[in-house]
């Protein structure tokens, strides 16, 4: 049996790559299975997100679309979310909410338990590598 | 783990001992892990042995904790950092100005004491963000705005000590200007209270700043006297409407009469929102590029935005060269009515052209909420950082920022000046050079001029772009332009040049600072002022 960072590792890979292994296979076993996200954030603007949330959204996971800014998430729902209980998110993201979500995660004893940069697809200037990445409970850290 | 200088391995395990007994042993971090979160993400040192980074870290719940914290930090004579929620990225984040001191993390004395409706205004702690503030005020229903800078995750208490700047009406636009009574823990632990605030029982502590006697409340901005655990700040009713109207003006001169009108506008209060200028020829931050022919032609003359040739496109095309984009909030007639003045004002420039642009009725609409900028309508976003890191003109993105940021004359003159002095120097250092820039206007009286300067994680570009950042230091104060804030890297730099009568400001902070915490232990080195035992060896 794997350890749990290979299982979170290959499962986020396989879930952005699944030309890899099945992501449905990869994420049944691993132990951040994809339905105990509290939330599956994407972002609309990349097909590779979009593609990443359909994945997610057939394993289960509760996926929630942002168009770049994080505030809407972050104030109408994380922010109340977190002030209850530390809840684990996920998603697939340009580096801009990531690192907005990983600092305000840190205020509530959370932290970035995985991250994996996926370089951008050089189809234009504004191509933006792509982050996948997960959110944790400080305890939860690998 | 770096202790801070002076202090022994022993002594700062018992410190960090009595500090869990004063706070909870788990408001006390001490861990690699946990004390790396208060690294400066955009530090100019970024890996390197001088970058500045904490000792330990600790987070007290109330104002007894801190008196606590401070009484401790003073047996053991540990500097203390105190931070409101650190995000004052570009400016140092929470990283201290020396290493080794332990942050005072005040994240957890996030409380709302009063908001006032009927006089609005507010009282908050330190570990308030702009966001708390805002959700209290929606969930009570008042109609009242906050002010806040963009992005808007920080804290009222922070930015205003910080002298940040927002959007709303001038009044409230300086953060600072507009707050009203402080309480304080002083270096030796004590309360201290200002303005009404120091009479027991005030009901005015939030109507009337200055009290009786000198006013203090400076003293305890940009500056390491105290630690501010609260603050009472003025909102601004939110108005029944805003509208927006552009100028436009066809010559290179024409600057100098629209930067005229636009200080008479505004100082007279025809003008109550923040302003921008901008250049239709020229382009630049959040404007179309210019043409590609203006572009072949600035290549030509070197950037000299004023060539012949430069002005006579401009006038064979009708592209103005430059435009004003004044604000407005109020009343529905009293706005119209306002932009009617403002059009006679501004048509004394010849060529002036009028376009009239958003109109809102308030509260915003759903729909009108997503599409404007929040900060304008006292709204905190995040919405800066989507902005794609990788573009055509920033093929390489950093990995941050820190700012340049000096106060400049609010004069037509001043910009092309300042443009050409900052422009030659950005040449001569091989950074990045816009073809124009102009100022922000923050503040009523003065123009700022904000130049983000890349910070990487490359050790060698990294010390090149610190050279040059204080080489713009002090150029901007051979002309007479000094910075408005800074990052503690630069801090002492920029103080040196603040040097009227042989730094009589500096010296005189520092007799202030050795009489009020001989110790030196609240943030030492703040904004260039260092307690005696440290003097003269970190500048």
């Amino acid at each position: 049996m794997a350890s749990r960072r290979e299982f979170i590792q290959v499962g986020i890979a396989a879930t952005v790559l699944p030309m890899v292994v099945s992501a449905r296979e990869i994420s049944s076993q691993t132990l951040f299975q994809a339905q105990s996200f509290y939330k599956v954030v994407f972002d609309q603007r990349f097909p590779a997100s979009v593609a990443f949330a359909r994945e997610m959204d057939q394993l289960g996971a509760p996926v929630h679309a942002i168009e770049g800014d994080i505030t809407d998430l972050w104030f109408h729902d994380l922010h109340t979310a977190w002030t209850k209980q530390p809840v684990t998110i996920a998603g697939m993201t340009a580096h801009g909410a990531l690192f907005c979500l990983e600092r305000l995660a840190w205020d509530h004893g959370m932290r970035v338990v995985f991250r994996a940069e996926h370089p951008a697809d050089n189809s234009g200037m504004d191509a933006e590598p792509l982050y996948s990445w997960i959110i944790a409970p400080k305890q939860e850290q690998l | 783990m770096t202790l801070p200088p002076g202090v022994t391995s022993k002594d700062f395990a018992d410190a960090l001992k009595q500090l869990e007994e004063a706070v909870g042993k788990s408001w006390v971090f001490s861990s690699d892990e946990d004390v790396a979160l208060y690294r400066d993400a955009y530090s100019p040192f970024w890996g390197e042995p001088e970058e500045r980074v904490a000792s330990a870290a600790v987070a007290p719940e109330g104002v007894e904790q801190v008196q606590k914290v401070v009484k401790i930090a003073n047996t053991y004579k540990i500097p203390i950092y105190p931070i409101s929620t650190g995000k004052n990225l570009g400016y140092g984040g929470s990283a201290p100005n020396l290493s080794g001191s332990l942050v005072l993390d005040l994240k957890r004395m996030n409380r709302i004491l009063d908001v006032n409706p009927r006089n609005h205004s507010a009282l908050v702690e330190p570990g308030v963000s702009y966001f708390d503030l805002y959700r209290h005020i929606q969930e009570k229903g008042y109609k009242l705005w906050i002010d806040v800078p963009d992005p808007g995750w920080g804290s009222p208490i922070g930015n205003s000590l910080d002298h940040g700047g927002g959007y709303l009406q001038p009044m409230y636009r300086n953060h600072f200007d507009s707050h009203c009574g402080m309480e304080v823990v002083l270096p030796n632990g004590e309360l201290l209270r200002t303005g009404m605030g120091a009479l027991p029982d005030a009901q005015t502590w939030q109507q009337y700043k200055f009290g009786f006697g000198p006013w203090i409340d400076g003293m305890f901005s940009q500056s390491n006297l105290g630690v501010v655990t609260k603050m009472g700040f003025w909102l601004m009713p939110e108005p029944d409407a805003y509208l927006t109207g552009t100028v436009t003006v066809p010559k290179y001169g024409d600057l100098i009469p629209l930067v005229d009108i636009l200080t008479f506008l505004e100082n007279s209060g025809v003008s109550n929102a923040m302003p921008g200028l901008g250049s239709p020829l020229l382009g630049g931050f959040m404007m179309p590029p210019p043409a590609p022919e203006v572009t072949a032609l600035l290549q030509k003359t070197g950037g000299d935005i004023s060539s012949p040739d430069l002005q006579k496109y401009a006038q064979d095309k009708s592209v103005p060269y430059w435009n004003c984009t004044v604000k407005f909030y109020g009343p529905v007639k009293g706005i119209q009515a306002h932009w009617e003045y403002a059009k006679e004002k501004f048509s004394a420039i010849p060529g002036a052209k009028f376009q009239e642009g958003e109109f809102y009725k308030l509260p915003l609409t759903p729909e009108q909420f997503k599409q404007v900028h929040k900060p304008e309508f006292g709204i905190p976003s995040l919405e800066t950082f989507s902005i794609g890191a990788r573009s055509a003109i920033n093929p390489k993105p950093s990995a941050g920022h820190i700012w340049f940021s000096p106060i400049i004359p609010r004069t037509g003159e001043a910009v092309l000046e300042a443009n050409k002095v900052f422009s030659k120097a950005a040449k001569d250092f091989g950074l990045p050079v816009l073809s124009f820039s102009l100022p922000s206007t923050y503040w009523m009286r003065a123009f700022i001029f904000i130049f983000g300067f890349p910070i990487t994680h490359d050790v060698a570009t990294n010390k090149k772009n610190r050279e040059s950042f204080k080489k713009l230091i002090q150029i901007a104060a051979e002309h007479g332009w000094g910075e408005y804030r800074t990052a503690p890297a630069f801090q002492d730099a920029v103080m040196d040049t603040y040097s009227f009568n042989n730094h009589a400001l500096r010296r005189f902070h520092e007799t202030i600072k050795d009489a009020v915490d001989p110790n030196g232990i609240i943030s030492a080195g703040r904004y260039g002022i260092w307690p005696k035992h440290l003097r003269g060896t970190k500048a």
